[in-house]
């Protein structure tokens, strides 16, 4: 795949997006929906590898950027990650404290929910893909509450799901 | 964002809790990954573009660097089954986490009949256009931030003379 084309669709992505998972549904109509460049397997795989280490949520951009196009894809991706962080500086220059305007923060408010219904749409088929039997189903459950109701990091939370899949294969 | 503010303003005072303040207000309304724009804010304000740009490579590329290495290994190791067990639950994980992700973002705004009527509406018309109609992503988020907009126009939707707002 064009590293261009990957770093304008991952830009475009992430651009849309307010939270490090937010671009994923724009990633998977593009990657998965429209292009065939992802399976939805693939595309988990990316977001496993992006969140199971240290660091930002959007790190899996660079995962996918890898996955369609190799190393340059890695970096395409690594700058449309990137990018749309130095949009703060001007905003600082020239908007300063009128981001908590509340025409300004009626427009976040839509966005932010219109991006929690399309994530709920796009977990539906990484759900259908990652549920392949009681443990997996468990394991999903049990993420959410732990996300959900507690402060445990999400690094936490992966390691622990890997150890009880690698105990489960073993025993298997 | 939290520990950097207490490093940056507290422990070595290179950015005043009104600089702190502002570049974490920013961050949460700019596109992308906020923690990345609240370095690169941060940066900026310390050290000007030299300052920003050592913020954000700082952050993400040694990060980005093993993700990839993950990525590689999680490859190479596909033709183990235990390798493969573990993965499989931590894709599992992966879903789990992106529905507590829907409940963190909406969470805020369901405090309230109305605000909870506006998420509902928001969310779940987001959702059904996505899931049940394949309407594309920008539409969606056009519609959804038109929505909020006029929802916010609305006279029942202004804060009260207290000032008490959802969030």
């Amino acid at each position: 795949m064009n590293i261009f084309l990957v770093y304008v669709l991952l830009l475009k992505a992430s651009l849309a997006s307010f939270t490090g998972l937010g671009s994923l549904p724009m990633i998977r109509y593009d990657f998965v929906v429209e292009r065939h460049a992802l399976t939805d397997h693939q595309l988990n795989t990316a977001v496993v590898a992006g969140r199971a280490g240290p660091g930002p949520f959007g790190l899996y951009l660079v995962c996918v950027g890898y996955t369609v196009a190799g190393v340059p894809g890695a970096i395409s991706a690594f700058l449309a990650l990137i990018t749309p962080a130095f949009l703060v500086l001007p905003l600082i220059r020239w908007l300063g404290r009128r981001a908590s305007h509340p025409r300004v923060r009626d427009a976040i408010r839509g966005l932010l929910l219109g991006s929690a219904g399309l994530l709920l749409a796009s977990s539906v088929p990484l759900a259908r893909d990652a549920n392949t039997g009681s443990l997996s189903l468990a394991i999903m459950i049990g993420a959410f509450l732990v996300l959900s109701f507690t402060r445990l990091d999400s690094a936490w939370l992966m390691a622990g799901a890997a150890a009880l899949g690698f105990v489960a294969a073993l025993i298997r | 964002m939290t520990v950097l503010g207490r490093e940056l303003v507290h422990r070595k005072r290179w950015i005043s809790e009104e600089d702190y303040e502002l570049a974490f207000a920013l961050a949460r309304v700019t596109p992308g990954t906020s923690i990345i724009a609240f370095c690169a804010a941060c940066g900026w304000l310390i050290l000007g573009w030299a300052g920003a740009v050592a913020a954000v490579f700082a952050l993400t590329a040694p990060t980005a660097v093993f993700a990839v290495l993950l990525l590689q290994g999680i490859e190479s190791g596909a033709r183990y089954p235990l390798v493969m067990g573990a993965v499989a639950a931590t894709v599992a994980a992966v879903a789990g986490m992106m529905w507590a992700i829907v409940w963190i973002i909406v969470r805020p705004f369901a405090r309230g009949l109305t605000p909870i009527l506006r998420a509902a509406i928001i969310a779940g018309g987001a959702f059904l256009a996505s899931w049940k109609f394949n309407i594309t992503p920008i539409a969606v988020l056009a519609a959804a931030t038109l929505a909020s907009l006029l929802w916010g126009l609305l006279p029942s939707s202004q804060p009260s003379k207290s000032g008490a707002t959802p969030e």
